[in-house]
């Protein structure tokens, strides 16, 4: 699947990186829903659906797999990020690509592409 | 008939020969017995056997010799002495002590009695004192063998102990069914933190252990003769005696003790080991600080990317320069990934060149072929090879063979030894691409292919604009990597 068009949410915990990857998927024509934490994260899960969602795995000292669960609960695919070179995840999100800082657009447009299609409005790219 | 003169055979024989009659006084003898005995035929004849040569009445030599007599008188019949010691008295006065071996042959009269006793004795004393030296020295020389032999088992028995006892790494001996500690070393003490162990069993002496499963472990052991080894193991120990268990990283083996007689019967389980857990929680520490590190460098990385690409944005002239920087980062990035696997220590040559292809080429990567022997790298060359690979990548994809469709890369390279270090040959070969002109300004790209590589010693790249594709041929000296 692609991003163009897409409501994508976006938790990053730095703010700095957040911009480049907010202006790379506004270049890339996505919708970024940028949260700076996980309350922020879980806020704007409680109002919106997105369409998919970038989750950094680090977000002020915690992880943001109770994040991951509750997309993956609502169907939403999402791909995690991490400054980390060698991120184990939790059994249940152990297929979840994975991208690696710095970000680089095509990587975060192959790992989406590599979504399986999860949901009825996994818009199976 | 021929007369035979008796008398003169014996008195030439060589062996000594003397007569005595039925009151044991010499009457005859010949000069081997005069010469055996040190003595004048004057001297002796006529007089008693025991006043010639006196001997103490309650000792063997004369005990032996006068039961010998009385026998031959008694029974008329030849008597033999295998052996007697029988000291004779030297002219000088001292006494000779001498071995004999004697044989008494009675004469007897016309009416049966015996009239004379001959008696052949032969000197021994050589042989007998031969023999006693052979049979002296081998006794003496298994006698102390044998004393030697305990000796050192027992200094070598109290050495294993001691050493053993003072080993740094911890020593048990277990015997029976039951696991019962036959031996433990201090330092097994000190690791279970328990002092009275001889004579208990596994179970009742640590039974926390014993929850753990390693009962078991120990009966398989005994069981199927086969050691057991363990690396890294966690073992749960109450070493304060109190309620809370202390978790250990153990190295051990459990070996089994075979019964002598080597009837395969397991009669004891010996161990082995020592504790691991500070080199475990270093390395771990180690791993998490190393790992955080490499967090924040990529997320420094991801900041200084971001900054950039805020900074130049709002320049519509910039988005190129801001794509190659961009993929220069993330080619850093790339080799930073690869030596924090492991530890900054080193990454593969073959690695740190895919891992730069594949960052730099994305999907284009299928257009390289890769071919060399692997190698440990030091993290400074595998990050100086991995900018340069991602310079000639992104060179091949804006004007190169990875331009148009259906150009290649070929990249391989040969290691030969060199000194202390190794020598590293590179061919990078370009086909199938547009022709390819030397650039008349060298750009921080091309700079960074010719130069990246200085740092190392006795380096050469050098540059071919060929007409078929560029030819790029690196090489330098390869330091050992640590690890």
């Amino acid at each position: 699947m692609t991003v163009e068009g897409r409501t994508v949410l976006l938790l990053e915990d730095e703010p700095i990186i957040a911009f480049a990857l907010e202006d790379m998927l506004i270049d890339c024509g996505a919708i970024p829903l940028f949260c700076g934490s996980l309350e922020a994260a879980s806020t704007t899960l409680d109002h919106t659906k997105p369409d998919l969602a970038i989750l950094d795995v680090n977000i002020h000292g915690e992880q943001s797999y109770p994040v991951a669960q509750r997309l993956a609960e609502r169907g939403v695919p999402f791909i995690f990020a991490t400054g980390y070179g060698n991120a184990l995840h939790p059994a249940q999100f152990s297929d979840v690509p994975t991208v690696s800082k710095p970000y680089r657009m095509e990587e975060v447009e192959q790992a989406f592409a590599s979504l399986p299609a999860r949901t009825p409005h996994g818009a199976g790219g | 008939m021929v007369e035979i003169d008796f008398e003169a055979l014996f008195a030439r024989s060589p062996n000594p020969y003397v007569v005595l009659d039925s009151t044991l006084a010499l009457v005859w003898m010949n000069d081997a017995y005069l010469r055996a005995t040190m003595r004048d035929q004057a001297a002796l004849i006529g007089r008693n056997m025991f006043d010639a040569f006196p001997s103490a009445p309650d000792s063997d030599s004369y005990r032996l010799l006068k039961t010998s007599f009385e026998r031959v008188l008694s029974t008329s019949e030849p008597d033999e002495i295998a052996l007697i010691r029988y000291d004779i008295q030297k002219p000088d006065g001292g006494m000779d002590v001498r071995y004999w071996s004697a044989t008494h042959t009675p004469i007897l009269d016309d009416a049966g009695a015996v009239a004379y006793i001959l008696q052949h004795t032969v000197d021994v004393t050589e042989l007998h004192n031969l023999r006693r030296m052979r049979d002296e020295m081998g006794l003496v020389e298994r006698a102390s063998a044998v004393q030697a032999r305990n000796l050192g088992l027992l200094e070598e028995s109290s050495q294993l102990k001691i050493m053993f006892e003072q080993a740094p790494g911890f020593v048990a001996v277990l015997m029976g069914a039951q696991h019962q500690f036959k031996m433990a070393n201090r330092a097994y003490r000190d690791l279970v933190g328990r002092s009275e162990l001889i004579g208990k069993s596994v179970a009742d002496a640590l039974p926390e252990v014993a929850e753990q499963g390693f009962i078991e472990i120990l009966d398989e052991v005994r069981r199927s003769g086969k050691p057991y080894v363990a690396g890294n193991e966690v073992v749960e120990l109450n070493r304060g005696g109190g309620e809370r268990a202390e978790k250990r990283f153990l190295n051990f083996i459990f070996q089994p003790i075979f019964s002598p007689a080597g009837q395969g019967e397991v009669t004891g389980i010996f161990i082995q080991g020592h504790d691991v857990t500070d080199e475990v929680q270093a390395q771990e520490r180690q791993r998490l600080l190393i790992n955080e590190l490499n967090h924040r460098v990529k997320n420094t990385l991801a900041i200084v990317q971001s900054l950039a690409s805020q900074s130049f944005r709002s320049i519509p002239e910039s988005q190129s320069a801001r794509r190659s920087f961009d993929a220069r980062l993330n080619a850093l990035a790339a080799a930073h990934g690869l030596l924090t696997a492991n530890n900054w220590e080193w990454a593969t040559l073959v690695d740190t060149v895919r891992a730069s292809v594949e960052a730099t080429a994305g999907a284009a990567e299928e257009r390289f072929s890769i071919n060399g022997p692997d190698f440990a790298l030091q993290p400074q060359t595998a990050v100086s090879l991995a900018m340069i690979i991602h310079e000639l990548s992104t060179n091949a994809i804006k004007y190169g063979a990875l331009s148009t469709e259906g150009g290649t890369v070929a990249i391989d390279w040969t290691i030969e030894q060199e000194g202390d270090g190794c020598r590293l040959r590179i061919q990078w070969i370009e086909r199938g691409g547009p022709p390819v002109t030397e650039p008349e300004r060298r750009g921080f790209g091309s700079r960074l292919i010719e130069r990246g590589m200085s740092a190392e010693q006795d380096s050469a790249v050098t540059l071919r604009f060929e007409s078929e594709g560029l030819r790029c041929s690196i090489s330098t000296i390869l330091p050992k990597a640590t690890a």
